[in-house]
């Protein structure tokens, strides 16, 4: 008897009930791709405006006047790409345990040899890896609509990595939470988004400093694996108790 | 998991005084059951008398709201929950499914041996159908596979016979048959009589244990 | 077991004279220390007469974290221990945070006006309490989503839960973020030293606030307790 043997097929198993659908990674792939060129087209002018409220808001404290429409997009850009990679999360996991939940196969990994833990984990990494890591993968092109460098995207990978991955656990506490509850997108993004927070500000804090040509921001970064580690060894544990509780009805 | 089949001898289940209050539904209280290796228990009932309830209580998955349950020598992962769920995938055929909860069980899968079994349950020739073609009955079959896939001591058996023909009702009386014959224990909430004369029935309109 | 839902007669008693009595020393300490604050204690030297805010702002602040604190505890209780007054708690003190947090960020907002010359700020406890206030509108929207008192409990006290660890996180980040992006402005309570004059009426405002939220709260799970009991004898007639 291995566990081992128990945790790929569970991971193989929820790699293929995430791909089914015939269009498999086709999708996740082309909304990061699709939504970071929606958003110059749509901003244009706006992108100024935007630009202004960061700005009043402290967060582009050094962009000065005269900056150009696409330096300013460069700015913003990383911060964009989180958001589209958080929604993302949400959007993936939102039936990550309620099928299992309503087919009986939960039942089935509480009686199997895995630890409701590492079933949780497992799941959200199965799903992780098919939507996020793609999607990370080809950082370049997304970025590269949004005016990053393809060396920009590259060097942003270990914080997108990271955020990401902490997205997707905290994800998972909310799909747990919410297995029983139809159409519980909504419900999931507003259970979670607190939690998405510190990833979001040392994701974002650890890839500001590409814009101005320095390297990553380390004391970020350290910070965002600490979340991350966080949300991973946080995240299956009350993930496990709310399946176990939500099967007991 | 390479229990010995003599191991089974010695196990037994004890519950005593179990009561499950759901919201503010009180299925049943004062359930007392006990079942030793090679005992076929039928829990009989009508829709909504908590014949599920009490099994998913008796599987671990739900707590009672009174009483205690106690399992003795019973090794690990000793239960098979057959329910109203069909736990199948829409993509998978009866021989993935049952390859994959062959794996999910930590255990390699056979080939042949999985061959053979889905031959004995009906499913030899739509071995490979996915699963969203297949009619209510063969899902079942798919399930009761996974019976015969993975030898566990105790079954838990909800509605066992619905969905299925003459044929398949005899297969699964075959099944729990040999279960106990090999020391099982195998508890079964039905709506049916059949050939199979339980050790003891539960009749959960008045839960109090009957024996038979 | 039925009865052990239905029928919990001390905290009932209890409630009954603790409940007013919460009441009317909160409002009349609310109402002895907004005079106070408003026409005796002087006013500060930097901001002025706008800082009076304070003496709600500054007690809706820590009623908000406590309230969720407390929201949590009652869901670990309810969860080890089951115990129903646990999750009628619970239940209770979640609408009653929410609002206090809401009336934090108002009066914070009031209070900046003035301040900064903007109606918000990315401060780093702004931004905190901001997250606070998501963090009960979540709770809550969970709770209503479940079909069932008991599925409700459960999950909702997973979520204060992990919520209560992830509120130092959330704070420091965003103290963090504050750090690289607003060196300078930060609201300074009740100006460069807490005098008796500010921390009096502070003290006594926050007490008052807190004796009054109590009384909400006690309120809230009489009313709670009343329904299940209602349910219960429903139930009762039904089935006989």
């Amino acid at each position: 008897m291995s566990l081992l043997t128990a945790a790929g097929a569970l991971y193989l198993r929820t790699v293929r009930e995430t791909w089914a659908g015939g269009t498999g990674m086709l999708l996740p792939l082309t909304y990061i791709v699709g939504g970071a060129a929606l958003i110059p087209l749509v901003a244009g002018d706006a992108i100024g405006g935007v630009a202004e409220l960061f700005r009043r808001a402290g967060a582009l404290s050094a962009a000065p006047e005269g900056i150009s429409n696409s330096d300013l997009l460069g700015l913003i850009a990383p911060g964009l790409l989180w958001f589209l990679i958080a929604l993302a999360s949400l959007v993936t996991l939102e039936r990550i345990f309620q099928s299992d939940l309503e087919d009986g196969a939960l039942d089935d990994y509480r009686l199997g040899p895995l630890p409701m833990e590492i079933v949780a984990f497992i799941k959200v990494i199965a799903v992780w890896s098919l939507v996020a890591l793609p999607a990370l993968v080809m950082l370049p092109l997304p970025g590269l609509f949004l005016g990053l460098s393809p060396l920009d995207s590259l060097m942003s990978l270990p914080a997108f990595l990271l955020g990401s991955l902490a997205f997707f656990f905290w994800g998972g506490v909310g799909a747990a939470l919410s297995a029983s509850v139809r159409r519980s997108g909504l419900l999931i993004a507003v259970i979670v988004l607190p939690f998405y927070a510190p990833a979001v500000i040392f994701g974002a804090g650890a890839v500001a400093p590409l814009a101005s040509g320095s390297g990553l921001d380390t004391t970020a970064l350290m910070f965002l694996a600490a979340a991350t580690l966080m949300s991973a060894a946080i995240g299956p544990v009350a993930a496990a108790q709310a399946l176990k509780l939500s099967a007991e009805g | 998991m390479s229990e010995a089949m003599t191991d089974w001898r010695k196990i037994s289940l004890r519950a005593e005084g179990l009561a499950s209050l759901r919201g503010f539904r009180l299925l049943f209280r004062d359930l007392d059951l006990d079942a030793a290796s090679g005992s076929f228990t039928a829990l009989r009932g009508p829709n909504g008398s908590g014949k599920t309830t009490l099994l998913r209580i008796l599987a671990g998955l739900m707590r009672p709201s009174m009483g205690e349950l106690r399992w003795d020598n019973t090794p690990d992962e000793a239960i098979h929950l057959i329910g109203h769920a069909s736990a199948l995938k829409p993509f998978e055929t009866p021989r993935s499914a049952t390859d994959a909860f062959i794996r999910l069980t930590g255990l390699k899968r056979k080939p042949a041996l999985t061959d053979a079994l889905l031959d004995r349950v009906g499913l030899g020739r739509p071995a490979d159908v996915p699963v969203r073609f297949l009619s209510a009955g063969q899902k079942k079959r798919t399930l009761l596979a996974r019976l015969l896939a993975v030898p566990r001591p105790v079954w838990l058996l909800d509605e066992p016979f619905a969905n299925l023909d003459a044929a398949g009702r005899e297969l699964v009386e075959r099944l729990i048959s040999e279960q106990c014959a090999k020391g099982g224990i195998v508890i079964a909430a039905s709506h049916d009589e059949t050939g199979l004369a339980p050790h003891t029935t539960i009749d959960l309109a008045e839960p109090r244990s009957v024996a038979a | 077991m039925l009865s052990r839902l239905a029928n919990p007669h001390r905290f009932m008693r209890t409630s009954s004279w603790l409940m007013p009595t919460l009441g009317i020393v909160g409002l009349l300490m609310i109402a002895s220390g907004t005079y106070w604050a408003l026409w005796q204690a002087p006013a500060e030297k930097y901001q002025g007469d706008s800082a009076r805010i304070m003496f709600i702002h500054v007690p809706a602040a820590w009623l908000s974290m406590g309230g969720y604190i407390a929201m949590a505890a009652a869901g670990f209780t309810w969860l080890v221990w089951r115990h129903a007054l646990a999750d009628v708690a619970a239940r209770a003190i979640a609408p009653l945070g929410a609002a206090f947090t809401a009336i934090c960020l108002a009066t914070g907002s009031i209070w900046g006006k003035p301040t900064w010359g903007t109606w918000w700020e990315w401060d780093g406890r702004m931004t905190s309490v901001l997250f606070l206030f998501l963090l009960y509108v979540g709770y809550i929207a969970l709770r209503s989503a479940m079909d069932s008192r008991e599925s409700a409990a459960k999950a909702s006290a997973i979520l204060a839960l992990v919520g209560t660890v992830n509120i130092p996180v959330i704070r420091f980040s965003v103290d963090w973020w504050n750090t690289l992006h607003q060196p300078a402005s930060v609201i300074r309570e009740g100006g460069p030293s807490m005098e008796w004059d500010f921390l009096g009426p502070l003290l006594w405002n926050a007490v008052g606030f807190s004796l009054l939220f109590g009384f909400l709260v006690l309120l809230a799970m009489r009313a709670d307790v009343r329904e299940r009991q209602a349910e219960a004898l429903r139930l009762k007639l039904v089935t006989g």
